[in-house]
This record gives C-alpha cells, structure tokens and sequence, in this order.
C-alpha cells in the first residue's frame, strides 16, 4: 500500500487503525484534548498519545444531557459523546486542560460520568510572561509524576530528549508536505492534507515519520492538482473533520494553507529542547508557539502569520470559519473584518457551523458564491 | 378523591396566573426608535439611571446606593482622566483603589444601562461580525470600545477569569488601545496555596507595572486601608449572610441582591461601600428581631444562579404570586474569607496574599475559572445554608461554563437536599431573547410545583 493510502486510512479511522496494533504490543494509549499538551512527555513514558476528535460522532445526544445545545460547541460535545458511547474506551487514560471552557467542562463531564482508569488536568497559561512559563513548568512536573506513578515507568531527560526528537521530525515533515502547497499544482489536494495532519495525532511518532519521508517520495513526480480555480486559506475551524475542504474542492476550490487546530498551527513551530532544562524548555516552546486565541493579546501575531501565508501560498481567498459557540475564533473574526483591507486577499463572511454538519448544502452554497466573486 | 388533593387544586387555581390576570405589567421597551448609540455613555447613565434613582425616597433609595456609587465613580472617570485604569470586572477593585487610581470597567456600563441602549449597542457590535453568542455585558460595549468612544486609560489590568469571553474581550482592548500596554493576570484552575503563590507573585508584578504606567508609587498605608475597608466588607456579608438564613429572609426586596452584586464586583476597599453594608446590616438586624421579612409574606425560599438584569419586576411578581424570594444569588454571595490579621500593620507580602485570595474568590471568576466541582458545591451550599426550597439556574445564554455545570448540579441538589432545580435560558441584559413574559412561562409551573409541595 502506498504511504499516502496508509496514512489517510489512519487519518479517516477514530481510533486509528494505529491504536490496535499499539496495544497489541502491550503498551497504553492516552488520550488528550489539545496541542497545548506536550505530547513529547506522554511519548517518553512510553505510551501512544491520541488526541481525542469527534471523527465518528453521528450526533450528540447522549453529551447533550450534559452539555447545554444552548452555547456548548459541538465539537467537544462530539468528542463527549462518542466517550459516553464507549468508543473511547480504548484509552488508558485521558488528560485535559483549559484550552477553553467547552473542552475543559467536557473533559470534567468525561471524568466525572466515566472515572477512566486515570486522568490528569494540566492548567496551561494563557500569557507567556516569566511567571506564566515557571507555572507551566511546575503543571508539567505534575503531568509527568502522574504518568510516571500510574504507568510505572520514569521519564528522564534523555527519553524526553529522544521524543522531542522524534516530534520535532514529525513537525518538520510535515511542515515539508504542507510547503508543496506553494506550488502551483500541489501533488495532493487540500483534504488530503488535512486526513494526513488527523493522522500525525494519533498513530506513534516513528511510523508517522517513516510514512511521512516515503509519501515526500511518492509526490515528487505527481502532476499535482490542476483544476482548481482558487487557492483558498482556511480560518478559525477548530474540528478534525473534512466536510469544509471536501465541499471547497468539489466546488474547484484548492486548499492550500490554514490557520486551524488541526491543521498547521498543529506543526508549525519545533520545539526547542534544553536536556539540561527538559520541562522548562518544553514550557518555553509550547507557549511560544505560534498561537491560538486562547493565548492572551495574540491575534497581532496570527495575523502576521496569515499575512505572511498569503503571499507565500500565493492565496486567492480566505474564507473566515468557526465553530457555533466559539468566543476566540469569533472575536478573532471581528479583528479579521476590521483589517480586512490590508490582509492581501478577500475574506469570506464568517461562516459558522455546527461540527456535525448536517447543513452542508448551506456551506455550499456559501462557498460556491464566495469562489465565483473570486473569479470575477 | 381524597380531600388532601382537592385542597391542593383548589389552591393551585385560586393563585394569580399570568394567564388569567394581567395585574402584572413587566417593563416595556421600545426597540423601534432609533438610539444614538455614540452618546456618552457615562453622561447618560447619570442622567437616566441616576437621576431616577436619586428620585426615590431614603426608605427605599438607600437600596440602591451602590449603583449610585458606581455611577459617582463613572463621573469621577471623566473628570480625572490621568488616573484612569480599566480593570476586568472580576479584577479585584482594591488594587486599583490601593494606587489611588479610577477604576473603569466598561462591561460594567451593560449592567447599568438602559435597555434599548445596551440593545443598540449589542446590535452595532453584531454589525462587526461580533458573533450573537459573545457575552452581552462585554458586547454591549465592543463597538463604543473600538470606535474610540470610550475614555482612554493610563493603564488595563485585566484577567483571563471566568471565562472565554473575558479572553477575546482582552484582545479588543488590545486592539483598542495598542500604545497602552495591558497587564493580564493568569487566574489558575485550583485553590490551593500553590495557586495562591502564583497569583500573589502576578499582583506583585501588577503593582510594579501601575506604578510605571501611572507614575504614582503605591503608598502602603492606603494599601492596608483598603484592604482592611475590603475585609470589613466582606465581613460585614457574611454577617447579613447570617440573618439572611432566617425564616422570613429579612430583606427589604430581592432586588437588594443586584445593588450587592454590583457593590462587590466594583466598590470593595471604600469607606462608602461599609456605610451602605451598615446600614444593610442594621436593617436586617431590625427585621430579624421584629420576625418580618420584605414587601410580602414569605413563602418559600429560592436561591438563583445569575438574576436577569433587564426586569426586577420579574422579583415582584415571584413574591406576590408565590410568596417567592429570591435569597441569594451567586454574584452577591461572599467567597473571599479575609484572613484574620491586623492590616494596619500588615506587610506588603500578607497583604499581596490577601488580595490573592480575593481574585482567586471573586464571584463568578472563581466559579468559572476552576473545576465545575466549584459552582456545584457553592450551590449546594448556598441552598443547604438558606433553606432554599427551589434552585432556579436562569442560565444567561453565553454563559458556557456554568452551563455545562447545570445538569450536574441538578443532580446534586436533589441528591443532597431533596430540592429541585429549574434549568432555563436567558439572555441576562436582552429582553429580545428571553421577556420578561417568556420567563414566566418558564417558572410558574416549576414554582407551582414547589408550592404544591410545600402545600402552600
């Protein structure tokens, strides 16, 4: 099978085709919420980190006798919900934090309704003042005594080396297939790139690499994506599913960079690793890294990122998106409108929808309109 | 039929009904003349809200004395703008008030304003993409904020408590004012010492930085006046607290419990604020010894999570219909327990500990903030400690965390006390998304109920 195959079957798959192999071999998988968890500390204890996704949710039901359809985002509702479901039975553990307050109460709901074998919540800054970071620091000694005591195992400086290493490889891979996007026909499709980044979050980092170095391989001589009639930027959409770049590029749409959580910010930025200061350097780079709005005051510095990318991608549209409920992509939005001008490519409306989206005919059209202003 | 049923039916269609008597007419508002939405906002406000508040006779005005220091503060806003400071509404004002400085907390407006303004101003901010589920207390004010319209300050504390939406609202006033750098405080998730290190070690930082950014030097004797005004304060709640739990609820009205709310969010560490707890003490003290409570006869007890803004009506007609009242709300109850040491004397390290403890209380930051486990048992507690007979989480729609909350602590509450509790969305500050009339269809039948159990 064709690395690319193998990696978009890992990608579609929740939980990955990966995790029963993983367990087969005897080894925990810990689930976790958001990329502000250094998975590199889950990795050097020898367990597979998941990141938990709503991939396979049909509904929220069950979530929604605890989580309010009033204004709980559906996204981690979802992921709620296949955990009340049992499909999330397969991990061994599950770690949250406070990237927001719909995740951070869904994790608590996971907790309290399901008492999985073990569970840990790290409380992540939303500054990076000094201050800011020594906290950190102190919440990743307590993650990694926790994952220490019930894994049984130590984590020293050295393993955590060896898997920033292996992290910090996969980051940049991944950072090689999305500049093939710079082309002028990329040799994958935008949908494709974003099932492989759902796939770099939940299979081990070693095969994720082995994949990654032979797909580079595969899509050297591809004649790449032809028939598209605008390179589109994505904005804001926080889920791992792929009903907006799918509708994007069946209406000839490409495309090719993004802003989003499952997407580039996922990889963007390497850790930079200190084994005389492990925790603290991994502190330092977590919060350093390019931002999501949950971070403080930062939108200057995403906005200089989505700059920058029009011009690199060579961006023909951006179409701004967020999940219904979601605060911090939507005021980011208001930010976006008010400099639209100077962004360097025409912006979407803010297109708003629900994760399970029932309502794809509605985006269609959206995004049909929007690709024909831009072709006039 | 057993004559004990009868009875109860009998009562059940004797009491006033929305349906069948329109005695109660709940405010009205005009939403279709237009409101000029770049007025000053300030000037407004005390000329509206305060000039009618003023009006009221002492016997009934001194309820409402903390609104009125707010806005006297808003005016000062105006006139002394070199010391002006935004501070977050969950931003413990002592600080503030220890550097001699002017708290302005523009959210603070939305739970004053006339509704049509708010209204408008909530709809300019939707016609800057705002998205409708942004918090209403901060996007009543987003547009008049980033047009400009708002006073500029000298400084902006502002803290990540209690939720998302205090997040986004600090990056509009990072766009807002790009040339005034903002000092965030990073509240934690716990509230255990380690947290309250953290926070001390910030509120140490955030000194320093007022000081560089007003020029002023933090005098430590007003410091230790302030703190010791807010621990008077906040003993002086817990004392009415105390009689609050009697049977009758010796409150003159449960729209008290909204002057409290804002006095506690804003007003803490000033000698006005214990005048007015004085005299709300000496008051309840009265109606304890004679045994009386408000308006109207007691006749069942209800604790609400967040009160809607826009009606007190909405409190008469509870009281009237069902004898209903509303003992406590989660804005107007106590959290912060002041330690017990001498402020004139205190040193700079207690004291920064002390005002540590406070944010980390703070009323709805502390709930929001942390563990849900944190709002459950503040409820389950408030209604174990009032007696209530009913819990009724009017749960402001944009409120995300305290909804997640919601179901758990129903659960809670009918566990541990037997008591139910109604779950119902509002919009807080607009009437468009939930009347006054529509929240009554809400609560008669659930107050109906709780009456027929108590056989009233």
């Amino acid at each position: 099978m064709m690395a690319l195959d193998e990696l978009l079957i890992y990608g579609d798959g929740n939980p990955s085709t990966a995790v029963d192999k993983w367990k087969r071999t005897g080894n925990k998988v810990i689930g976790y919420w958001c990329s502000y968890i250094p998975t590199e500390i889950i990795h050097a204890s020898g367990a597979l980190p998941y990141r938990v996704r709503g991939s396979g949710a049909t509904g929220t039901d069950k979530a929604d006798h605890d989580m309010s359809t009033v204004c709980n985002c559906s996204f981690p509702r979802a992921i709620l919900d296949l955990a009340y479901r049992g499909m999330y039975d397969f991990l061994d553990g599950i770690i949250g934090m406070n990237e927001c307050d719909h995740g951070r109460r869904a994790f608590e709901l996971w907790v309290e309704r399901l008492h999985p074998p073990y569970h840990h919540f790290v409380y992540v800054p939303r500054t990076r003042k000094q201050i800011s970071v020594d906290e950190y620091v102190l919440e990743l000694e307590k993650l990694k005594l926790s994952l220490e005591k019930y894994l049984r195992v130590e984590i020293t400086s050295d393993s955590l080396r060896q898997a920033v290493g292996l992290c910090n490889e996969n980051r940049a891979l991944l950072k090689k297939v999305q500049e093939l996007f710079k082309k002028d026909h990329p040799p994958l499709t935008g949908t494709q790139r974003h099932r492989i980044i759902n796939a770099s979050v939940s299979i081990p980092p070693k095969e994720l690499n082995q994949l990654l170095h032979a797909l580079l391989e595969e899509v050297k001589h591809s004649d790449g994506q032809r028939d598209y009639k605008a390179r589109i930027m994505i904005v804001g959409w926080v889920g791992d599913d792929t009903l907006l770049h799918r509708v994007i590029e069946e209406l000839d749409g490409l495309v090719v960079m993004d802003n989003c959580c499952f997407g580039a910010r996922a990889f963007w930025d390497p850790i930079d690793f200190d084994p005389e200061n492990p925790l603290p350097s991994l502190a330092r780079s977590y919060l350093a890294r390019t931002s999501c709005p949950r971070m403080f005051a930062t939108f200057g510095e995403r906005y200089g990122m989505l700059q920058e990318a029009v011009t690199d991608y060579r961006v023909d549209g951006i179409i701004r998106t967020r999940l219904q409920f979601c605060d911090l992509h939507g005021v980011d939005n208001v930010h976006l409108h008010r400099r639209k001008e100077q962004m360097g490519a025409p912006m979407s409306a803010p297109l708003v929808l629900d994760y399970i989206g029932q309502d794809e005919s509605r985006v269609r059209t959206r995004i049909e309109a929007f690709i024909e202003q831009l072709q006039q | 039929m057993n004559n004990f049923s009868s009875k109860r039916r009998a009562a059940s269609r004797k009491r006033t009904t929305m349906s069948n008597n329109r005695k109660y007419q709940f405010k009205t508002f005009d939403f279709s003349k237009p409101v000029d939405t770049c007025v000053d906002l300030i000037d407004m406000l005390d000329k509206t809200v305060g000039a009618t508040l003023k009006q009221l006779p002492e016997s009934v005005g001194w309820i409402f004395d903390p609104v009125l220091q707010a806005i006297d503060e808003l005016l000062a806003v105006k006139e002394n703008p070199d010391k002006v400071v935004y501070r977050h509404f969950t931003y413990a004002p002592e600080m503030v008030y220890a550097m001699d400085c002017i708290s302005f907390v523009p959210e603070g407006l939305t739970f004053m304003m006339p509704t049509e303004y708010l209204c408008a101003l909530v709809d300019e901010s939707r016609g800057m993409d705002t998205p409708e589920h942004f918090c209403g207390y901060f996007g009543g004010v987003l547009s008049p904020v980033l047009a400009g319209r708002m006073p500029k300050p000298k400084a902006i504390l502002h803290c990540n408590q209690p939720c998302d939406n205090s997040v986004a609202w600090g990056t509009v006033l990072a766009e807002s004012f790009p040339d005034v750098e903002m000092f965030i405080l990073d509240n934690p998730y716990g509230d255990d010492e380690e947290a309250v290190r953290f926070i001390a070690g910030q509120l140490r930082e955030g000194f320093k930085y007022l000081e560089r950014m007003t020029g002023k030097r933090l005098d430590l004797d007003r410091f230790r006046e302030v703190m010791s005004n807010s621990a008077k304060a906040y003993r002086l709640l817990y004392e009415i607290n105390e009689y609050k739990k009697a049977i009758p609820c010796p409150i003159p009205t449960s729209a008290i419990l909204r002057s409290t709310s804002a006095a506690f969010y804003a007003l803490t560490g000033t000698e006005r604020l214990l005048s007015w707890l004085e005299k709300h003490l000496a008051d309840a003290k009265q109606r304890y010894a004679e045994g009386r409570g408000g308006l109207r006869e007691e006749k069942m007890r209800v604790v609400w999570l967040l009160l809607p803004v826009f009606d007190p009506l909405l409190f008469d007609w509870m009281e009237e219909t069902f004898g209903a009242i509303a003992v406590s709300t989660l804005s107007a109850q106590p959290f912060y327990q002041p330690p017990d040491i001498d402020y004139s004397k205190a040193s700079f390290e207690e004291l920064l500990r002390c005002l540590a403890l406070r944010n980390n209380n703070h009323a709805m930051g502390r709930q929001g903030r942390g563990h849900m486990s944190t709002f459950v048992n503040d409820m389950v507690k408030w209604c174990r400690e009032f007696k209530a007979d009913a819990a009724i989480f009017s749960g402001h729609w944009q409120c995300q965390a305290n909804w997640a909350s919601a179901q758990i602590t129903r659960e809670k509450l009918m566990e541990e006390l037997g008591i139910p509790m109604l779950i119902m969305a509002i919009d807080q500050l607009d009437p468009r998304v939930v009347s006054a009339e529509a929240m009554v269809s809400r609560l008669e039948p659930f107050l109906q109920m709780v009456a027929e159990k108590k056989e009233i």
